[in-house]
């Protein structure tokens, strides 16, 4: 199902810029809430959206760079989000480095798990998925399964859908990250990929250069 | 309007009862925390923002408690608007009192769990649960959009009338006991003799162990089972819900007492009966609406004599509707920084 990684998909402004907001809010607000925000995008919940996703910010004193604030404006504000609270919204000079660990756990695990390969079923079935990697994710007091996926179509719908499927197995807060542009990634992604495995790369991707890991 | 203000003053934990199967288990504990520790405001906003998303229809009179609350909160959008038209369905729900291998779990590893769950509420019931029972069942279905594993357990505590703390409160701290023994379950908590939505009704039956051929109001007081305190033999006579035979009933006796009670074990005989309830027996009483009783008389003290006819109003219409609906549906039951990020291996692109 998997052709050329064209972006050939047509996906609303606002939607994508949304998406690529609560990509970057990893690690910046909670994960009960995030995973929350980012299954109502995918169920076209943007009234839902336009409301919350302001509040989440200032109640959890979440700061934006001009980029993010943009996105904001770019998809809350053309969803009945209050203006006054978009634009009370703290204002971030710069990305903040996040203070986050990352660990493959591939010697205690041995490789993939029955969720990886659930999650791998279904993202391949998903137009425009490119490639799947899967970290942890250590906090304080447990390890967070974090999913990387590369997809160029309908990202807020892969999203949505692993999310429930990890919500279905036991992860009460899924963290599924689906990233589409290689360059810019948030810092909190860049190292998630550093200490990702891979278990899945489209065809045409895996014929055309050997997987790195 | 008037309709509107009429069903404000009901408590957001009753609402939350009603909600439960609604939404997912999640947000409905989270909600339920938010309340004990005077967040209500945000608790209001999660579950609008969660019903409107996922386009949950609601009974009339619940409904219009989220619209009116959600109105005077200032949330945008407008709830009325945003929100589903109202219906009276209600999600249909299994439960069964013990878990068989097979059923989400293998080689003994049901039991052993409910064992675990059971030890987690034996170590917090003294403080948490004066003068209360609770029960153990399992749900066989999802709820909400977005629903964790199944099956999921559902924790029953039904408060005596002399119980110090307010249920949402004991439901916060039960909630937060079981997770803090690694466990994950649902903690729902009513005061004795409060009508229950459908769902609840549904769990207690199961988790009694017996077929509720009669309304609750009239079974008989807890005859041939474990020592019952006299505040809960009061119950009995008052027409508690819980109250009578139990399977898989867990009774405490006042911390003044008795000091520290353990739960008595479940009897697994018994609970594995109820797994053959007649399913017809039940819908008589859907039917008839024998279920709906009046709200108990604790659970409203801090009520005014409007409130309390106005919650009447509200929880008779919702089972009485949920009644209706019922004969429509199918049966079925920290870490160091990483220093200069280097360019991560993928993704492809």
């Amino acid at each position: 199902m998997n052709g050329p990684v064209t972006n050939t998909a047509v996906l609303d402004p606002a939607v994508l810029a949304c998406h690529d907001l609560l990509v970057r809010l990893a690690g910046r607000l909670p994960d009960e809430l995030l995973w929350r925000l980012r299954d109502w995008l995918a169920a076209d919940g943007y009234a839902a959206l336009g409301h919350t996703l302001p509040r989440a910010l200032l109640r959890h004193r979440v700061g934006l760079t001009d980029n993010e604030q943009e996105m904001l404006q770019a998809s809350v504000g053309q969803w009945g989000g209050r203006q006054r609270l978009i634009d009370a919204v703290l204002p971030l000079a710069a990305p903040e480095e996040p203070d986050v660990d990352f660990d493959p756990l591939t010697d205690s695990s041995a490789g993939q798990d029955v969720i990886d390969l659930v999650v791998v079923a279904v993202a391949r079935g998903h137009a425009g998925t490119v490639e799947i990697r899967r970290t942890w994710r250590l906090d304080a007091h447990r390890a967070q399964r974090v999913v990387l996926a590369h997809c160029t179509e309908r990202q807020p719908t892969l999203t949505g859908t692993l999310q429930r499927v990890l919500r279905a197995h036991g992860d009460r807060t899924p963290s599924v990250e689906v990233l589409s542009p290689k360059l810019g990634l948030p810092a909190y992604h860049r190292l998630a990929l550093l200490a990702s495995m891979p278990l899945w790369q489209a065809s045409h991707v895996r014929d055309a250069a050997p997987v790195a890991s | 309007m008037s309709e509107l203000s009429a069903v404000g003053p009901v408590p957001p934990h009753e609402v939350l009862l009603w909600l439960a199967g609604r939404i997912d288990d999640d947000l409905l504990a989270w909600t339920r925390e938010l309340i004990a520790v005077g967040e209500d405001d945000q608790a209001v906003e999660l579950i609008t923002a969660t019903l409107i998303a996922d386009r949950v229809s609601l009974p009339p009179m619940l409904r219009d408690w989220v619209v009116e609350r959600s109105s005077s909160l200032n949330l945008e959008p407008a709830a009325d608007d945003a929100l589903p038209p109202a219906a009276d369905d209600a999600p249909l729900h299994i439960f069964v009192a013990e878990l068989a291998d097979g059923l989400g779990a293998t080689n003994g590893a049901a039991a052993t769990l409910s064992e675990r769950l059971r030890a987690a509420l034996a170590g917090v019931a003294e403080r948490h649960l004066r003068a209360g029972s609770w029960w153990l069942t399992w749900r066989l279905t999802p709820a909400g959009a977005a629903p964790g594993p199944l099956p999921h357990p559902v924790i029953l505590v039904e408060l005596g009338p002399d119980a110090g703390t307010s249920a949402e409160v004991v439901a916060y701290q039960v909630a937060d006991a079981v997770q803090r023994s690694g466990l994950t379950a649902s903690v729902e908590v009513f005061v004795a003799g409060a009508a229950l939505p459908e769902y609840h009704r549904s769990a207690l039956r199961e988790a009694r162990g017996e077929a509720p051929a009669a309304p609750y109001k009239d079974a008989p007081a807890a005859p041939a089972q474990e020592p019952v305190s006299a505040d809960l033999d009061a119950d009995a006579d008052a027409g508690s819900l819980a109250s009578g035979p139990a399977g898989a009933q867990h009774r405490l006796q006042e911390p003044s007492k008795a000091g520290p009670t353990e739960p008595s074990a479940p009897d697994d005989e018994e609970a594995g009966e109820t797994a053959n309830v007649d399913s017809e027996s039940w819908s008589d009483e859907w039917v008839t609406g024998e279920w709906s009783e009046s709200p108990g008389g604790a659970q409203l003290a801090g009520l005014s004599d409007t409130e309390r006819a106005l919650l009447a109003q509200l929880q008779e219409e919702l089972t009485a509707r949920e009644a209706e609906a019922r004969p429509k549906r199918a049966n079925g039951g920290s870490s160091p920084k990483r220093p200069g990020v280097a360019e991560p291996p993928g993704l492809a692109g």
